[in-house]
């Protein structure tokens, strides 16, 4: 998947990962003092969150150029600073971090084995390395309703549907650490609310192409795209009227440490 | 071009890994001698955005 706006991003998702960057820097127990390498770090929601709660150094590595830009701005007078650079191949010394940390971003990656041992290279004897990735089949509220209705009327969307994320279950990154080699494994549900003004409010960043389900909706004629739009109401149960939705997202996320030796 | 001396430590090649070093305004592998540029002050280190030595 490309992404090349990173303010069309932050309003369709970004917002959204932005609530879970506390979650996952809490149960990633990262700590004061700490140098955190945060891989994938798009429109710099984790490293933004890291610095503003604790006195911690940050490295942040991306592919997008467009993103890092974005990112860099947003962290102005922090003490972050980013490279381009390919998850699959970190330009880092062995052992340069205390942690890292990867915020929704494994499935965006093409290896993501070659990234976990990555991650793994990078960060010191005994540290931590945490991810997260959204329970798209399931507990993403929003992205499974959109897919689920999507394929109830056009049955050929299915290979589309996130849910085919080739981590978005529980145990998936758990898996992804254990044959990576990192020790003492825990995994969670982090979950958050999303709430929107109206069901429009919910609907209209699928309208502006961002992501798998915005590229699906543009290529429905307007009749088939207003036919989703009633399904998606449906499965949130959202009624006619103007009310105000909230709905869960849940996410599962995974740490482990380095080896001691 | 500024970039920080406590960057350069941890920076490495993507590729072999080697420490790299400020030649001008690009990162040199010392081992393989790929060059990596430095755009608006962000090091690219992509390998297929490297200048391979001639």
């Amino acid at each position: 998947m490309t992404f090349f706006d990173a303010a069309a991003y932050e309003r369709f998702m970004g917002r959204w990962s932005r609530r879970l960057a506390p979650l996952l820097i809490d149960f990633a127990g990262v700590r004061e003092g700490d140098r955190v390498l945060d891989v994938g770090s798009g429109t710099g929601s984790l490293a933004l969150e890291l610095t503003a709660t604790r006195r911690v150094e940050v490295v942040g590595i991306d592919p997008s150029a467009a993103f890092i830009e974005h990112a860099r701005t947003r962290a102005a007078g922090r003490p972050v600073r980013f490279d381009i650079g390919d998850a699959q191949a970190l330009p880092y010394e062995d052992a340069s971090f205390d942690t890292s940390l990867a915020l929704l971003v494994i499935n965006h990656i093409p290896d993501p084995r070659k990234a976990a041992s990555e991650m793994r290279r990078v960060t010191r004897r005994g540290g931590r390395i945490a991810a997260a990735v959204w329970d798209y089949g399931e507990g993403m509220t929003m992205l499974r309703a959109f897919w689920d209705a999507a394929v109830a009327l056009d049955p050929a969307a299915e290979p589309r549907h996130e849910r085919h994320m080739p981590y978005c279950r529980r145990n998936q990154l758990s898996t992804l650490w254990a044959e990576s080699g990192l020790q003492e494994i825990e995994e969670t549900a982090l979950v958050i609310p999303m709430e929107f003004a109206s069901f429009d409010a919910l609907w209209a960043p699928f309208l502006k192409g961002q992501g798998p389900g915005g590229a699906y909706v543009a290529s429905l004629t307007p009749d088939r795209r207003q036919a989703l739009r009633e399904r998606l109401r449906q499965e949130l149960s959202a009624g006619d009227s103007d009310q105000p939705i909230r709905i869960d997202a849940r996410a599962w996320a995974v740490r482990g440490n380095t080896p001691q030796r | 071009m500024s970039i920080d001396p406590e960057l350069l430590k941890i920076l490495a090649c993507p590729l072999d890994k080697a420490p790299v070093e400020l030649r001008g305004d690009r990162i040199v592998c010392t081992q393989c001698h790929r060059a990596y540029p430095i755009r608006d002050g962000i090091p690219v280190m992509l390998i297929d955005e490297a200048e391979l030595p001639v």
